[in-house]
């Protein structure tokens, strides 16, 4: 009996051996969490006298572009364990492993006269090394702004793998007064709502403002001739021309081919809309539609070889995307409802548009084909989507029922997360292209 | 005559000594377990349908946590600083991410954890549900900062936010573990199982899955060990087969079980973190690393291979798998020792492609 | 009679056919000043038939429209032809015909919408004998809205297509 038990233990045993022998243990993950990543952004070391304000505001404001992007939490100061009091100093790990940052960003500021010097370095916390090396910006002490937001895109870059937006600005119409007698002026801004300025009066009703892929000119319709033409303006000098001044037609809706060398329109003549091209410096429009349907809202693929429109011509406002010279157009809309503005990704993957459905407004995403349709927000007025240069966020504007309703600038992430409000009494956004 | 005597008499006192004495003989029913049960306030589950923000951690550096002396940052020689920002590259990668609209139905919890609990617990949240007015306000911002694969129920407002639920333990833990220094309570972040868009039906009034008990620790599935006795209560179970496989058989052991597996894998996937709306989700990658007796990673975490994406979301999803598997491993991955052949050498496939889906 | 008083007679006579009113006039409304004489109609004001003030108010200066509609109804060719005739007797007259939509649309489309409006009315009116070239059109999509509650009763009243007269050379 007992010689029994002891045989079959020691087959039992060869077998695992056996088995133990077969290599690593497989495993595969496919439920994951989506959670902020907590990070840490000490204050930036000082590293002369008149660089403390400056060294604080320039860490908050990171803080802030971080954080609000729904993508990282913040571990405030008051956590910290350790304090970082040099920047050439060694990471002590564990302590920041203690509080649960898993990112680490560190920085020093110099100034002198009105030169600034920012350095800055990222570190893994729980692979216990630095993402990236550090880097070094210099400028002047009224873009202390602008270097925040460059630290906080290349820390958003090596974390994420993609490109950061904290540095652009957005074109929009600046709102005021009641409903029947809005004033609307065009304004430009940082994408976080610093550094308002005016570029137009509010004599003429102005609307929808584009970039041009430079972030130099801007294109918008105005009625400052009495009926609404396309006009460019100049964003350094503030300077403008209309575009087209036919006698007897309405020009609309223009756009930037991604050349910056075209602009394509629509133009409404003896009642009918179609989309028309151009050239940016001048010259006769030349048709890309034609049909007794409203073609308009034309958008350019970042390659520059399709536009995407909507049309009425099936009846309803629905999506239609043809090449970028004229031709066949095909519908890449189906669902329920009505669908117009759209705007494609500047990553070239996904269309952005306004569906109106059932008395409510919706922004939502497709793919370039229309499949895989999804709605980000849902109210009584929501429209005109326009995208961060990452092709991750898109900014709209909100508008709220009623007499006393009134416009405003929201902001979502493209997985309709981080829903917020930007600015008040706006519309009409349009992003900058990433600056230099 | 008298035989008809005995037997009705025999018969009867045996009636009557059943009737008095026969209760003892019939088995015990079998013991009652009596588990903590959270009740749930009004405020609380008020406070559930409209988290804010989870709160931030607290500073108490009282949770302990092995310190690791070998990291030293050979970061600090200074690298080229270089002066000028150079260009952002261009975004045209034309890879397919995002998601598809309709969520299928949420899978139930994990029933393995809390077998006990769930059918109690129902109950009082629907009770709960309609001691509601009508009149709350519906959440408008999605219901919790955070997306995990199962739902996890906002926690009492002065725990520490971690990812392992502790409760404050005293001296005499009834659970049977080895007694450690005093701890505060800890709890998960509040979590649903879906990303809630503004544009998605509202939410019903009770929350569409039973909610994880905050105050118990989850029992982890008890290895099986050919040699050692095992013992009542999962972590015990463990501690005691770690104790006594020490002295056991060799140490290639039997092969793992499934719940082992699955042990391993749900421990590495609280930490894994999917960014969603980036061109990294679209990557699959699998990562190698070897682990000590402890259960401690033992040398860095290769990349073995990827599937899709270009190389900077390649990369991003190698970090974020490999801080997934450097984070959960606090104290060392719990798996049987006298297995540790079967688990030395690990490598993990991490697929993001039904995150995408939420 | 002398031939001096025969001369002043006639001239007397021409002078008042010339000051006598078109007779397109009368036909159409019962404010007209044939029953008071002829000094109790202010020119300009709304009993002046030659009036813009007269065509906003009594002829009707706008027209209403269906949801997403850019047809007219009954009501609103009855109003047009009203229009065609005042205009047609009044040739010193240009128009400008403004078209709008109510805010339940996309900006652009709107504004596509109200130029469909505007171009229909304009249509209906050369139609009936206006010359084109009196005619413009323009559209201010959802841009001024006369009410501006959010409902259905003032959405029917910013649906609209108004004729703005201006002086100007007709020819």
């Amino acid at each position: 009996m007992r010689l029994l038990a002891t045989l079959l233990a020691g087959l039992m045993l060869l077998a695992q051996m056996a088995v133990a022998q077969n290599g690593p243990l497989r495993l595969e993950i496919t439920d994951g969490v989506i959670e902020p990543l907590p990070y840490a952004v000490p204050d930036f070391v000082a590293e002369n006298g008149s660089a403390g304000q400056y060294a604080s505001d320039i860490s908050r404001l990171i803080a802030a572009d971080l954080s609000g992007t729904g993508l990282f939490r913040e571990i405030p100061a008051k956590a910290h364990i350790s304090q970082v009091t040099n920047f050439a100093s060694p990471v002590q790990y564990a302590d920041w492993k203690a509080i649960n940052a898993q990112a680490l960003i560190t920085g020093a500021v110099s100034v002198s006269g009105n030169n600034l010097e920012v350095k800055f370095r990222v570190y893994d916390v729980f692979a216990g090394q630095e993402l990236g090396s550090g880097l070094r910006f210099k400028g002047t002490t009224d873009g202390w702004r602008r270097m925040a937001h460059k630290v906080a895109d290349e820390v958003y870059s090596r974390i994420t793998g993609e490109g950061g937006y904290f540095d652009s600005r957005v074109v929009f119409v600046s709102e005021m007064g009641p409903k029947n007698d809005r004033k609307k002026r065009l304004a430009i801004m940082d994408y976080d709502g610093a550094n308002v300025h005016f570029l137009t009066d509010s004599s003429a009703i102005v609307l929808a403002p584009r970039f041009s892929p430079k972030g130099d000119q801007v294109l918008y319709t105005s009625y400052e001739t009495g009926f609404p033409q396309v006009f460019v303006l100049d964003v350094g000098s503030v300077q403008r021309r209309a575009l087209q001044n036919q006698q007897g037609t309405m020009s609309f809706a223009p756009r930037f081919s991604p050349d910056g060398r075209n602009v394509v329109m629509s133009i409404t003549q003896n009642g009918n809309t179609d989309i028309y091209t151009m050239p940016i410096s001048g010259g006769t429009p030349r048709r890309l539609t034609n049909s007794p349907a409203i073609e308009t809202a034309p958008s350019f693929s970042p390659d520059g070889s399709q536009i995407v429109f909507e049309s009425d011509r099936s009846g309803t406002q629905q999506l239609y995307v043809m090449p970028a010279n004229g031709g066949e157009a095909k519908r890449i809309s189906f669902g329920q409802g009505r669908y117009g503005t759209p705007v494609w990704s500047p990553r070239g993957d996904l269309i952005a548009f306004t569906k109106q459905n059932k008395g409510r407004f919706h922004i939502g995403v497709m793919r370039t084909d229309g499949s895989e349709e999804r709605l980000l927000t849902a109210s009584f007025l929501d429209e005109g989507p326009t995208w961060a240069p990452n092709g991750r966020v898109i900014m709209f504007t909100r508008e709220t029922q009623g007499a006393s309703g009134g416009a405003s600038l929201y902001s979502v992430d493209v997985s309709g997360r981080n829903l917020k409000k930007v600015m008040s009494g706006a519309s009409d956004p349009a992003w900058s292209p990433l600056q230099k | 005559m008298h035989i008809g005597h005995y037997i009705s008499g025999a018969a009867h006192l045996g009636l009557i000594s059943w009737a008095l004495f026969g209760g003892a003989f019939q088995s015990d029913p079998p013991p009652m377990e009596v588990t903590g049960v959270s009740m749930v306030s009004v405020e609380e589950f008020n406070a559930i349908l409209n988290t804010e923000r989870a709160p931030f951690p607290e500073t108490d550096v009282d949770t302990p946590v092995a310190p690791d002396v070998s990291e030293d940052g050979p970061a600090m020689a200074s690298e080229a600083d270089t002066p000028v920002p150079t260009e952002r590259p261009q975004e045209t990668a034309t890879t397919d991410p995002d998601a598809t609209p309709d969520l299928s139905d949420l899978a139930a919890p994990q029933p393995a954890e809390v077998t006990d609990d769930a059918p109690t617990l129902t109950p009082p949240a629907e009770e709960m549900a309609v001691l509601i007015p009508r009149d709350v306000v519906r959440p408008t911002a999605r219901p919790a900062p955070r997306v995990a694969p199962e739902p996890v129920a906002e926690p009492a407002p002065d725990t520490v936010i971690d990812d392992v639920v502790r409760e404050a333990t005293t001296p005499d833990d009834s659970a049977g573990q080895a007694v450690e220094e005093p701890q505060e309570a800890t709890a998960p972040e509040a979590a649903t199982t879906e990303i809630v868009t503004e544009a998605k039906e509202q939410p019903a009034l009770a929350p569409k899955a039973s909610m994880r008990p905050v105050l118990r620790p989850p029992s982890r599935p008890t290895p099986t060990s050919s040699g050692a006795n095992v013992a009542a209560g999962a972590d015990a179970a463990v501690a005691a087969a770690l104790a006594e496989a020490e002295t056991a058989a060799a140490p290639s052991g039997p092969p793992m079980t499934q719940g082992e597996k699955d042990s391993m894998r749900i421990a590495v996937q609280n930490c894994w973190v999917v960014d969603v709306g980036g061109q990294s989700s679209n990557v699959t990658v699998t990562v190698g690393f070897s682990l000590t007796r402890e259960g401690k990673v033992d040398g860095p975490v290769r990349l073995l291979s990827s599937e899709g994406g270009d190389e900077a979301s390649v990369n991003t999803a190698f970090q974020s798998a490999r801080r997934a598997i450097l984070r959960c491993q606090r104290g060392g991955y719990k798996l049987p020792i006298e297995k540790y052949d079967h688990w030395r050498d690990i490598e993990i496939t991490f697929n993001p492609e039904k995150m995408r889906l939420k | 009679m002398s031939g001096w008083t025969k001369a002043v007679l006639l001239v007397a006579g021409m002078t008042l056919a010339a000051c006598s009113n078109n007779d397109g006039l009368f036909g159409n409304d019962s404010a007209s000043g044939a029953g008071s004489g002829a000094g109790a109609i202010e020119p300009g004001s709304v009993n002046d038939p030659t009036s813009v003030a007269y065509f906003q108010q009594n002829v009707g200066d706008r027209v209403l429209f269906l949801v997403d509609q850019s047809t007219l109804t009954e009501e609103a060719r009855m109003t047009l032809l009203a229009q065609a005739n005042w205009m047609l007797e009044n040739t010193d007259y240009v128009a400008v015909i403004q078209g709008h939509a109510d805010e339940q649309g996309t900006r652009e489309y709107n504004l596509a919408l109200g130029a469909r409006r505007a171009s229909a009315v304009k249509e209906f009116l050369v139609s009936r004998g206006i010359a084109s070239n009196r005619l413009n059109t323009v559209s201010y999509g959802k841009e001024r809205p006369l009410e501006i509650c959010s409902a259905e009763s003032c959405y029917a009243q910013n649906r609209r297509a108004v004729t703005v007269l201006t002086a100007g050379l007709g020819s």
